[in-house]
């Protein structure tokens, strides 16, 4: 029984150490009596940096706009929703990064919440030029040890993964 | 039974305090909506939204305009944001984490509208074969809708 405990702390812990822990919110939300049309797909519109720095990781600019740009179009493509032709119906997703914090995984090692990684996206989904809908999602890495190292890039994977599922539960295929 | 007391009502006052104060930290703008619906004496008249041709009275349409957001942020501590990781890290260091995880370094943000808007005016103008033309402009963004009856006087 001792050892058995002694395991799943070791596995708890393990696990803490290895994973990246931190808070994450995402939501979307149709506007008036939209309905996309079942089948419907998205194309990346423009990405714009909204945060009003220019982010830099180890001393070298970081062009966010393209790693969420890329992020979202691989995410899309993952869920047979990336529009790249027609006859398929086309909604525009445009985005803003409104927050954004590289982070330090050695900081987050040393004190959980200290070096956090942060983004925030602000999405609008267009149909026709039209505001249909607004996708929000914030995403940190607050907690976590040596597989946190590179969290500045992975966690525009995470926060495209949350978009892309919350408009995944609008579409229907 | 009473020091046991006060020290939790002290952890209690201590972890809830710990944070830094809110600062700006930018804006952006967001698309706002408003819905604004026409209708006209003589019904039919022509409406003209910034010298484009929408329809015929009555109508409707929405109108979009830029919103800026403000946005804030502060340092808070780990029980903020992360109240049940903090109490397992406490839990399993022994208590060792309970002085470290006071110290506010988390981000907290908050956005909220600052009451600006941008691109928010258009001009309105309803046209009927032997009236008057009637003008006016529609505001864009802190009402969700405007309702306008216009009645055109005859030439």
């Amino acid at each position: 029984m001792k050892r058995f405990s002694g395991i799943l702390w070791v596995t708890v812990l393990l696990g803490l150490v290895l994973s990246g822990c931190g808070a994450v919110s995402h939501e979307a939300t149709l506007l008036g009596n939209y309905v996309p049309e079942p089948g419907s797909q998205i194309e990346v519109g423009n990405v714009t940096n909204a945060t009003g720095q220019v982010p830099k990781v180890d001393d070298e600019v970081v062009n966010i706009e393209q790693l969420l740009m890329d992020a979202l179009a691989k995410k899309l493509r993952g869920e047979d929703l990336f529009w790249s032709a027609p006859p398929s119906r086309k909604l525009v997703l445009v985005s803003k990064i409104v927050e954004y914090e590289p982070g330090d995984a050695f900081k987050r090692w040393l004190l959980p919440g200290w070096g956090s990684t942060v983004v925030s996206v602000e999405g609008e989904l267009r149909d026709a030029n039209q505001l249909v809908g607004t996708v929000r999602a914030r995403r940190t890495v607050s907690f976590g040890g040596a597989y946190t190292i590179g969290a500045w890039r992975t966690v525009f994977a995470s926060i495209a993964d949350d978009i892309v599922s919350e408009l995944r539960d609008k579409i229907r295929k | 039974m009473l020091v046991r007391s006060a020290s939790i009502a002290m952890i209690v006052v201590l972890l809830a305090s710990c944070a830094t104060t809110w600062q700006e930290s930018g804006s952006f703008y967001r698309s706002a909506q408003t819905t604004l619906a026409a209708d006209s004496t003589p019904p039919g008249a022509r409406l003209f939204l910034s010298n484009r041709y929408l329809g015929d009275t009555p109508l409707s349409t929405t109108l979009e305009c830029d919103q800026e957001m403000r946005q804030k942020t502060r340092k808070v501590s780990y029980w903020d944001t992360q109240p049940g990781l903090s109490l397992f890290l406490s839990l399993i260091s022994l208590g060792l984490y309970v002085p470290f995880s006071l110290i506010p370094v988390d981000v907290e943000t908050s956005q909220e509208p600052s009451g600006a808007f941008k691109n928010n005016e258009f001009t309105l103008r309803i046209e009927a074969d032997g009236y008057k033309s009637w003008k006016t402009t529609v505001i864009c963004g802190p009402q969700p809708a405007v309702n306008l009856r216009a009645v055109l006087k005859k030439l």
